[in-house]
């Protein structure tokens, strides 16, 4: 049984936004979720629910098998990690950590002790008698995710914690929650805009978009196997390149007819797109599934421009090129070769993706 | 572009000393003229301090004391009164130079003179001698400044209670209108308390709070809640939602939210914000001469002292009585004023 079931979970303010609409998305025991999205598309909204901040317009939240929706946020047994962290500021690092528990009325000593191993997991045993003004930003994390593991809750949630660090101490607390997360087995869905992050962090994304989940999978079908335009522009950076075409059968042969160019399409695919026929659909390629062809190449090569900039990236770089008003981007191991202005070839590799123009969702 | 700065500079300095000079001269006029004598008031030019103690002469003629004060202004002793009975020298010494004597001390100081010598003494002047006697003169001097303390107080608590609880719900909760709303809160400071207190002091009247301190209270309540409450609205918004939020997720009721998290956080600024509504009480007398005329407080005593009597310096003494609690509230709470502005920092 799923640990936690999100049904048909619906929010809308004053009866008019919908922030989230019908959401269903079931959360396994030790799971950790990813929600992300741009930032409005209701991933926030949807944890603020879960944890009882928000009130629910419609569905329900079942915690193994139990509804938490009418509990309030004190009843419901979960743990959260804010982006502004949301230490308290009149507390000692200790009385943060120990505030909770002492509300759960747990005993002294059991709270003691658990104020001791929290804090040496999380490495601020150091600061304990400090307050949250005289600690770094980084400091100030630690003590937000030490509070939360401290009540041992059944469910962790948390809300864009890595945000406001910079960018080195960002990736370095994440290796760090990742490891949390490893040791203590705990079920945790963690709300992101940062694609790398969630990339990283995931056993499986939900991506969101404008209330409702777009896809949902593992770090490598949402990059790779993507059912929608949205999920394929969003994720990967630069994003999926995409190109207008029509679709012609001709003698059983299924062709993708651009201005530029002809691409017969060889794989199973071509049978879904016997329907297509005589329809535009898109053509979306990841600018690393190009490939830049020698001159005397035959029938690989799909068109020929000339080089509108050049973006090194140090380990790759990208190649920008102009098709009919459109900037196409093209990834290359290839570092030092090219210079603007210059002539190349490029062909795409199969690892292409093939989107139905008005529903924009993949033709698979 | 220096040369303009530099007058800029200049310009800013002429007007922060006029400012302070338009402030302190009168004060330390006032503050001033509390220690003076009654002589040293009517003296002109008036000494620029006061005196600590006076040269005096006695001579002894036909069974009367003449008796000399030492001027400044004449370098020399000048005749004021004299007189066989010790009484009628012992008043004059006491009202017109704050000098305390009994009969007594004085027939016992003055009879050396009997023989003919001429006397000089010097006599202490009591400092205090304007307070002491602003106390004893006016009716229910004491129990005007108790008064006074319990109007502060009762507006305190009504403005800060109720102004901060409408502070806390426009800070925190979607209200329809808010916008107007908080316009309308500072609407209520635009009556001035003269114009609204006829009906107030009817209404007061049926519900029998006239001349009370708590009906005072009310009154001046009215005008602070607004005030409060817009105050305490930017304070709560200086505190992070997210920090009661994860009280809530932690285990804590609404209740238990707000004071053990929300209160502690704003309390500074509520201190702060108490000023207001101390200042308001404290200073007013003009409500309190139509609400609570026989029952006076103490801005309406020195109000009232000041208008009767013509001695000036016992009104001043008045005065710098009603401004040193105001001061020592103000100084006590200092450190909070810039949290006013919810500027909350930790």
């Amino acid at each position: 049984m799923e640990f936690l079931k999100l049904d048909n979970l619906t929010k809308k303010y004053q009866n008019k936004i919908l922030a989230v609409d019908s959401m269903n998305l079931d959360i396994r025991n030790g799971e950790f979720l990813v929600l992300l999205g741009p930032s409005g598309c209701g991933k926030t909204t949807t944890m603020r629910m879960i944890a009882g901040l928000e009130e629910v317009t419609e569905g329900e939240i079942l915690l193994e098998g139990e509804s938490i929706k009418e509990l309030a946020p004190k009843d419901r047994n979960v743990s959260m990690i804010f982006q502004s962290y949301a230490v308290w500021p009149h507390m000692t690092v200790r009385q943060n950590i120990e505030y909770p528990l002492k509300l759960k009325k747990l005993p002294k000593e059991e709270r003691i002790k658990r104020v001791e191993e929290t804090a040496e997991m999380a490495n601020i045993t150091e600061y304990l008698d400090r307050l949250p003004a005289n600690l770094s930003g980084g400091q100030r994390q630690r003590v937000a995710v030490a509070r939360a593991m401290a009540v041992k809750p059944k469910l962790f949630l948390m809300d864009e914690p890595l945000s406001n660090l910079d960018a080195k101490l960002r990736v370095s607390m994440r290796t760090e929650l990742k490891n949390a997360h490893e040791q203590l087995g705990s079920t945790t869905i963690f709300v992101t805009h940062d694609q790398s992050e969630a990339m990283s962090l995931a056993d499986r994304i939900v991506v969101m978009n404008m209330g409702v989940i777009e896809q949902i999978g593992t770090p490598n079908q949402i990059y790779h196997d993507c059912e929608t335009m949205f999920v394929a522009n969003f994720i990967g950076s630069p994003p999926t390149n995409f190109l207008e075409v029509d679709v012609i059968v001709e003698n059983s042969k299924v062709i993708l007819k651009h201005n530029l160019f002809n691409y017969e399409v060889k794989t199973l695919l071509s049978e879904k797109l016997i329907a297509y026929n005589g329809k535009k659909i898109v053509f979306g390629i990841r600018p690393e599934n190009f490939v830049i062809v020698g001159n005397n190449s035959d029938n690989k090569v799909l068109f020929t421009r000339k080089i509108l900039f050049v973006e090194p990236q140090g380990s790759h770089t990208i190649v920008v090129v102009e098709v009919e008003g459109k900037q196409i981007k093209i990834l290359t191991s290839d570092v030092l070769t090219f210079e603007v202005g210059q002539e190349i070839n490029i062909g795409v590799n199969e690892k292409y993706m093939l989107f139905d123009l008005e529903t924009e969702n993949r033709i698979k | 572009m220096k040369a303009k700065k530099a007058m800029l500079k200049a310009v800013f300095y002429i007007i922060i000393a006029t400012i302070l000079i338009a402030v302190l001269v009168p004060f330390l006029s006032f503050l001033v003229t509390a220690f003076y004598s009654a002589d040293e008031v009517y003296n002109i030019p008036r000494p620029f301090l006061p005196k600590f103690s006076y040269d005096v002469k006695v001579e002894y003629k036909d069974d009367m004391y003449y008796l000399s004060v030492y001027e400044d202004g004449l370098e020399d002793f000048e005749l004021k009164i004299y007189s066989g009975k010790a009484e009628k020298l012992r008043r004059y010494l006491q009202t017109k130079y704050s000098v305390w004597l009994t009969d007594e001390e004085l027939l016992e100081d003055f009879s050396p003179a009997k023989s003919g010598e001429t006397l000089y003494l010097n006599y202490k002047k009591d400092l205090l001698y304007n307070f002491k006697t602003f106390f004893s003169i006016t009716n229910g001097a004491d129990k005007s400044v108790l008064n006074s303390i319990i109007a502060a107080g009762w507006t305190i608590l009504i403005s800060l209670s109720i102004g901060s609880m409408a502070g806390y719900s426009i800070a925190r909760f979607r209200i329809k209108f808010k916008k107007q709303i908080n316009m309308s809160l500072l609407l209520v400071r635009m009556f001035p308390a003269v114009a609204v207190a006829i009906p107030m002091l009817v209404i007061l009247i049926k519900m029998g709070f006239a001349n009370t301190m708590l009906g005072l209270a009310i009154v001046y309540s009215v005008g602070n809640i607004a005030l409060t409450a817009w105050i305490t609205n930017s304070i709560f918004k200086g505190i992070s939602v997210e920090l009661e939020e994860a009280s809530l997720v932690f285990g804590a009721n609404r209740i238990q939210t707000f004071f053990k998290i929300t209160l502690p956080l704003a309390f500074p600024g509520l201190v702060a914000c108490s000023m207001y509504a101390f200042l308001a009480a404290w200073n007013d007398s003009i409500t309190a001469l139509i609400l609570a005329n026989s029952n006076p407080t103490l801005s309406l005593l020195i109000y009232k002292a000041i208008g009767m009597s013509g001695e000036i310096q016992l009104a001043a003494a008045g005065a710098v009585i009603l401004i040193t609690p105001a001061l020592i509230f103000t100084f006590i709470i200092k450190n909070y004023i810039n949290q006013l502005w919810g500027d909350v920092k930790f």
